[in-house]
């Protein structure tokens, strides 16, 4: 029974799920019929290019690193007792080397 | 079985998007009050919805403008198959009284093509709700009882048009022209 509830066991079936769901609607759906601008991005009719919107992206490191330090905090904040201590560390590292490939340039 | 499916579920949930193409208001509003309560064309399943990408009918109001025909086409093309399209109002239907002004090309079949025709300036709500249940009767047939009830309890003649109806319409208007 506890099988069933581990994390992989979950994730597997969870994503069986996902799948299941998508190919059910493949199979409603009539066949996609690609003509003129159907693949182009909706902008109330307006013939949109993509360098149109312009992306800051000189912020997103900024809100990449605080994601990945919030996440670590939470990780290490319900980290039980019982928690093998070079698993933490190894965590802690893996983290580290994030970190730094996210500002290696 | 999966057909009997997928038609019930159309049939049964119609979503709806609202294009003004160049329209004065008019059967805009009356599209929002065949949406309330007193006319309750969501009592059909139908639903408004702000993007084309999620709809499956068209609801087009006005005539088409030169500046607006590309946009119409794009919109139309951005929506998910099988789509339908319902011209609203007499500029949706023939772009009268604006045609043939300078940047007026015509109703919205001039553009894009269209499933029912709605004609009325403004199109009144109660024939915008008739004309949705009208093309859902080409799905479903208990759509189509309900809308041969309503035309056995009184006259609808001129409420809506089919495009073979419209077509039919328009060749007598060119010959009682001349």
């Amino acid at each position: 029974m506890t099988v069933l509830y581990h994390p992989a066991t979950v994730f597997a079936l969870s994503l069986l799920c996902g799948w299941a769901v998508y190919l059910f609607g493949r199979a409603l759906a009539p066949a996609s019929r690609v003509i003129g601008g159907k693949l182009k991005t909706y902008a109330c009719g307006e013939n949109v290019e993509a360098d149109s919107f312009p992306t800051a992206y000189h912020l997103y490191h900024a809100a990449f690193i605080f994601t990945l330090l919030d996440v670590m905090a939470l990780v290490l904040g319900t980290v039980t007792g019982t928690a093998i201590v070079w698993m933490v560390a190894a965590y802690l590292l893996v983290g580290l080397v994030a970190i730094i490939i996210l500002f290696k340039d | 079985m999966l057909d009997g499916l997928v038609k019930w579920a159309r049939a049964k949930s119609p979503w709806v998007c609202h294009l003004n193409c160049g329209s004065c208001n008019g059967c805009d509003i009356e599209i929002v009050a065949a949406l309330m309560p007193r006319f309750d064309l969501e009592r059909f399943g139908v639903l408004l919805e702000g993007s084309p990408r999620h709809a499956d009918v068209l609801l087009a109001t006005g005539p088409v403008t030169r500046q607006i025909k590309d946009r119409v086409i794009r919109i139309y093309e951005q929506m998910a198959d099988p789509k339908f399209v319902i011209a609203i109002g007499t500029c949706g239907v023939s772009g009268a009284p604006f045609y043939p002004g300078y940047n007026i090309l015509g109703g919205v079949d001039t553009a894009i093509p269209v499933d029912m025709y709605v004609p009325g300036c403004p199109a009144r709500p109660d024939a915008i709700s008739y004309g949705v249940l009208k093309l859902l009767a080409t799905l479903d047939p208990q759509a189509e009882k309900l809308v041969q009830e309503i035309e056995a309890r009184g006259d609808t003649r001129g409420l809506v048009y089919t495009p073979e109806q419209m077509a039919e319409q328009r060749e007598d208007t060119e010959a009682a022209r001349g």
